[in-house]
Parts: C-alpha cells; sequence; structure tokens
C-alpha cells in the first residue's frame, strides 16, 4: 500500500458506515424474538395471563401441524391472499389514478380533496357488515373491503409526490413545449416514485388488514373463516398459529415491495453512495 | 463590428415590464424593457442579484407572460415556449432515472421525433464536450460540471437558434466555469445560433459577449448597452490586455452610476 492509499483505507476504516457493515442488521433482529418469546413464555407458564387468552409457546407449536395439515388449509389461505393481492392491486390503480386526476387540477382538488379526507377518518371497518350485506359472503366483498382500506394511503402519497418536481425541471419541460402528460409521465410521475411507495407499503398493510377484518366478520372461507371456527371451539392455540400466518404474509408483502422499489427507483438507493467510489 | 449591416433582429422586446403580486403586494420585477437581439450575436444581460435578469430571460423564452409590452420571436409575436429556443439553467436539471444519453436526448423525444436518427448527434455533441465515456453513466454519477457539459449537449441537440442561458454556470467552481465559458464560445460559433446569457459576472459578462446589456438594480432597468469589439475566438489572455480591462471598468461604473 501506498501512503496515499493508507491514508484511504484509514478514512474508510473510520467512517461509521464502514464500521456499521461488519455486523448484519438481522442481528438485532435474531435478538428481539428471543426476548419477546421469553416474556410471552414466563407470562404464560406463570399463568399471569390465563392460557384461553394467551396459550403457552410450546402448545402453539404443538398445534401447528395440526392446523397446516387439515383440510383444506391451503385453498384458504390462497383464498385470503387472492382477497388481499386483488384488494390491493384494485386499490392502489383506483389512489394513484385518482392522485393522478386531482394533481392536475386544483379546481378538482379544491372540490373533492376535503370529502376525500373526511371519508378516510371513517374506519373502513365499520363498512364491512354493510359490504357484506350488499355482496354477500364471498370473496368479492373482501376485495372490496381490502381495496377501500388501501386506496387513500395510495392516493394522498401520489397527490403530493406529483407535486415534488423540482420548478426548473417543470420549466425545463415546458421549455420544450412538453405536454401536460408529457410532463407527467417523464416528469412527475417518477419524481413522486419514492413518495408512492411509502403509500404502496402502508396500503398493503391496510389492504391485509381489511380483508381480514371482513373475513372476520363474516366469510364461507380464508384464514379469518378459520379463526371464527377455531375461536368457536376455544382453541386458543390453533388460534394463534393462524396469527401466525398473518405475520408471515405481512413479512413477505413489505419484503416484494422493498424489492419492487430498489428495482424501480434504484436511483434513489443509489444516489447517496457513489457505486464508482464504493470499496469493491 | 457589424452594426451597419442592420439584419431584422431575432428577438425584439418592445416595453416589457412585468409586475408580480396585486395590490399592496405589487411588486415591479422588469421596468420598460427595449431590448433587440441579433441574428449570431452573444448577448449578456448583466445586472445585479434580483434586477430582473431571469425575468427577462423567462419572458423572452415563453415561460412567463409580460405584464406589459411584448416579443416578437423571428418577427411573431412570442407567446409560449418554442422549439427553436433552448434554455438552459443554473442547475444542470438531469433527471436521475436516465442516463446521460437519454437526458440529452429528451428534447426529440418530447417532441415526438425518432430517438435513433438523433443518437449520432447526441453521442457527438457529448464528445465534443468530453463526455463521451459518460453517455451510459446516470447523472449521480457524474461531477457537477460533467452534467452541466451534458445540458449543454441537450440544449444544442435540436439545433435551436436562440440559446437562452440563465448563469448556467452559475453553481460551478471558478476554474471548471471558465472551461466551460470556453466550450460553450466554441459550441455556439460551431452551431452558429443566438445566444443570451444572464451573468452578474462583469469580466464572464466582457469576456463572452459581442454586447453587454447593463441592467439596473430593482425595478430592473436597462442602463445601457456595451459593444464588445474583440475577435473570435477569444482566448483567456484576451482578459489580460488593457482593451479589455478598460471595457471591464467601463461596465462596472454603468453598474455603479445607476
Ligand atoms: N414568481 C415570482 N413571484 C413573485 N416575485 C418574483 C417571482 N419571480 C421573481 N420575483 C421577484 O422579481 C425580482 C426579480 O427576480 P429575478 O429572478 O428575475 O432576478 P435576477 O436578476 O435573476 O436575480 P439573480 O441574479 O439573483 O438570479 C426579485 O425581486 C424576485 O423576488
Ligand atoms: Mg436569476
Amino acid at each position: 500500500m501506498t501512503r496515499t492509499e493508507q491514508i484511504a483505507q484509514l478514512a474508510i476504516d473510520a467512517s461509521p458506515r464502514a464500521k456499521r457493515k461488519k455486523f448484519s442488521p438481522y442481528i438485532l433482529t435474531a435478538l428481539i424474538a428471543p426476548l419477546i418469546l421469553a416474556v410471552w413464555w414466563f407470562v404464560t407458564e406463570t399463568r399471569i395471563v390465563p392460557p384461553i387468552l394467551l396459550p403457552t409457546p410450546a402448545s402453539v407449536v404443538q398445534s401447528f401441524p395440526r392446523v397446516v395439515f387439515a383440510d383444506g388449509f391451503g385453498d384458504q389461505i390462497i383464498r385470503t391472499v387472492t382477497e388481499i393481492v386483488g384488494g390491493f392491486a384494485l386499490g392502489a390503480t383506483i389512489g394513484f389514478l385518482l392522485g393522478m386526476l386531482l394533481s392536475s387540477s386544483s379546481r378538482l382538488r379544491a372540490a373533492y380533496l376535503p370529502a376525500l379526507s373526511a371519508l378516510e377518518a371513517i374506519p373502513t371497518v365499520i363498512l364491512a357488515p354493510i359490504i357484506i350485506a350488499w355482496v354477500g359472503f364471498g370473496m368479492e366483498g373482501k376485495v372490496m373491503q381490502a381495496a377501500l382500506a388501501c386506496f387513500y394511503a395510495v392516493f394522498i402519497t401520489t397527490l403530493s409526490g406529483l407535486g415534488l418536481a423540482e420548478p426548473n425541471a417543470v420549466n425545463l419541460m415546458r421549455s420544450l413545449g412538453a405536454s401536460r402528460w408529457q410532463t407527467m409521465a417523464k416528469l412527475r410521475v417518477p419524481t413522486a416514485l419514492p413518495v408512492i411507495f411509502g403509500g404502496l407499503q402502508l396500503g398493503a398493510t391496510t389492504a391485509i388488514i381489511g380483508a381480514i377484518v371482513s373475513e372476520f366478520i363474516g366469510s364461507v372461507g380464508g384464514l379469518g373463516y378459520l379463526m371464527i371456527r377455531y375461536r368457536g371451539s376455544f382453541d386458543t392455540a390453533a388460534y394463534w398459529v393462524i396469527i401466525f400466518f398473518f405475520l408471515v404474509i405481512g413479512l413477505v408483502t413489505y419484503l416484494l415491495i422493498w424489492y419492487a422499489e430498489k428495482k424501480i427507483v434504484f436511483w434513489r438507493h443509489t444516489a447517496i453512495t457513489r457505486p464508482d467510489l464504493e470499496k469493491p | 463590428m457589424t452594426t451597419t449591416t442592420q439584419t431584422a433582429p431575432l428577438v425584439r422586446a418592445t416595453g416589457v415590464t412585468k409586475k408580480f403580486g396585486s395590490g399592496d403586494k405589487e411588486m415591479v420585477a422588469l421596468s420598460g424593457l427595449n431590448l433587440e437581439v441579433r441574428e449570431g450575436e452573444f448577448l449578456s444581460l448583466l445586472g445585479p442579484s434580483g434586477c430582473g435578469k431571469s425575468t427577462a430571460l423567462n419572458i423572452m423564452g415563453g415561460l412567463l407572460s409580460a405584464t406589459e409590452g411584448s416579443i416578437t420571436f423571428g418577427g411573431k409575436t412570442l407567446t409560449e415556449p418554442s422549439r427553436q429556443i433552448g434554455m438552459m439553467f443554473q442547475q444542470a436539471v438531469m433527471f436521475p432515472w436516465r442516463t446521460t444519453l437519454d437526458n440529452v436526448l429528451l428534447p426529440v423525444e418530447i417532441f415526438g421525433e425518432s430517438k435513433k436518427k438523433y443518437r449520432a448527434k447526441a453521442e457527438e455533441l457529448l464528445s465534443m464536450v468530453g463526455i463521451s465515456e459518460f453517455a451510459g453513466s446516470y447523472p449521480w454519477q457524474l461531477s457537477g460540471g460533467m452534467q452541466q457539459r451534458a445540458a449543454l449537449c441537450r440544449v444544442l441537440l435540436h439545433d435551436p437558434k436562440l440559446l437562452l442561458l440563465d448563469e448556467p454556470f452559475g453553481a460551478l467552481d471558478e476554474f471548471t466555469r471558465e472551461t466551460m465559458n470556453q466550450e460553450l464560445l466554441r459550441l455556439q460559433a460551431h452551431t452558429k445560433s443566438t445566444a443570451v446569457l444572464v451573468t452578474h459576472n462583469i469580466t464572464e459578462a466582457v469576456f463572452m459577449s459581442d454586447r453587454v446589456a447593463v441592467m439596473s438594480a430593482r425595478p430592473g432597468r436597462l442602463i445601457g448597452i456595451l459593444e464588445i469589439p474583440f475577435d473570435r475566438p477569444r482566448t483567456p489572455d484576451l482578459q489580460t490586455t488593457s482593451d479589455f480591462v478598460a471595457l471591464v471598468a467601463e461596465a462596472r461604473k454603468m453598474l455603479e452610476l445607476q
């Protein structure tokens, strides 16, 4: 190593970035799980919380195969996931298009934004019985419920994201004689993407909640339906196994959207560090 | 000097006034600007900060409308941006999701012309400003100076008749700015375009221009126009000649006497 290289290396070693790289953040994740388990184990074994409310970790693990290999479990999980994905796709599309529409006209904003925001203050959960009364216990109602639960997050982030383009960038587009649509597609939407992904991440969570709550309130299938059944037979351990699957669905959704964001909004993840200056 | 061959001006501003706000908050940014930009010339707008240089340039580019007065471009009244006018701003304004080449090709994409047709030209321009090996890189992989070079290529791609440059290198360091100014002069001569440069640097204005329009502090008015008779191409050692120093002093006096 030359002297300059040595100094450069020292600088790299001293930078907090390099230090943080030495241990994975997943160690922190791994540390939190035993902690929660320990508290859970403690409060159930000592019967501070009665088993009918919270089963012991051991009994949940024991119930696992019973629940998973029960007849039709796969169908139920597919059903719920389909409702979530369908509702999310529908709600996010409506939210995005509505965001675009309202961002293009201050008159439309003045006319509808307060009303839309006021509507969002109504918990969508209370609409579940009404939707069921309308369309019945089938999947359509759950899709509608999930869509309703997630559209606003995508709508409001799209609306504010589309307004984030730099005045100079807008002037550049105008000086080139770009149409409104061109400015939207080539400047405003890409600028808004990082913010919209925040809305998608949030919306995915609320879509999951929407679908499950709707199943829980009244359904003929899906994980929520299983939960009602297990609750009916006071099978708390099995109930918690289903909760575990909601956790898995939530985690997978988060990871998928996170990955999509990393790929699609690639410039945001790379703009912070210059790859050409990065150590191999 | 070419004052004897009087051709019709490319741009003519007649009594251009711009007011921002209304009522109590009304503010005159630009007051009765009369200015002609001749075909093929390099004109600088020189004045203190806030005197309405950017406002004047944006009106010439059709981005802003004048409160009073009018602008003609090529003999016709200008009411909206024109493809014949290319604008450059203090920031490079490169879209981070596009490669340098795609950023340079943005204008023709917006005009709905074939990008393929212009690709070779874009690459040629990039190599003329010495960043051809960065064609496939993203703007955030380029230095500030390189980004402005790319922005220069972008504005020149579709051969606009008129270049409106609002302190395009103002954010760069002194050294890079001088190099970029040289680059700009070379390319402007090469494309035979007309240029209007906004600056508050007196030496830069005198060095670059055929004429320097000196403006007063707010509300911006035109104080006078200084003819700069030096031959082209100009080299940096021009700046040490006594004629050059005298013209810089004269411009400074105009600015101070207002
Ligand atoms: N959109 C606007 N709304 C209200 N006032 C404005 C607007 N744009 C410019 N102004 C005002 O008009 C005046 C002239 O602004 P302008 O940007 O043209 O100045 P400038 O000569 O380009 O200054 P600088 O050299 O600092 O860029 C300033 O006082 C500014 O505050
Ligand atoms: Mg300005």
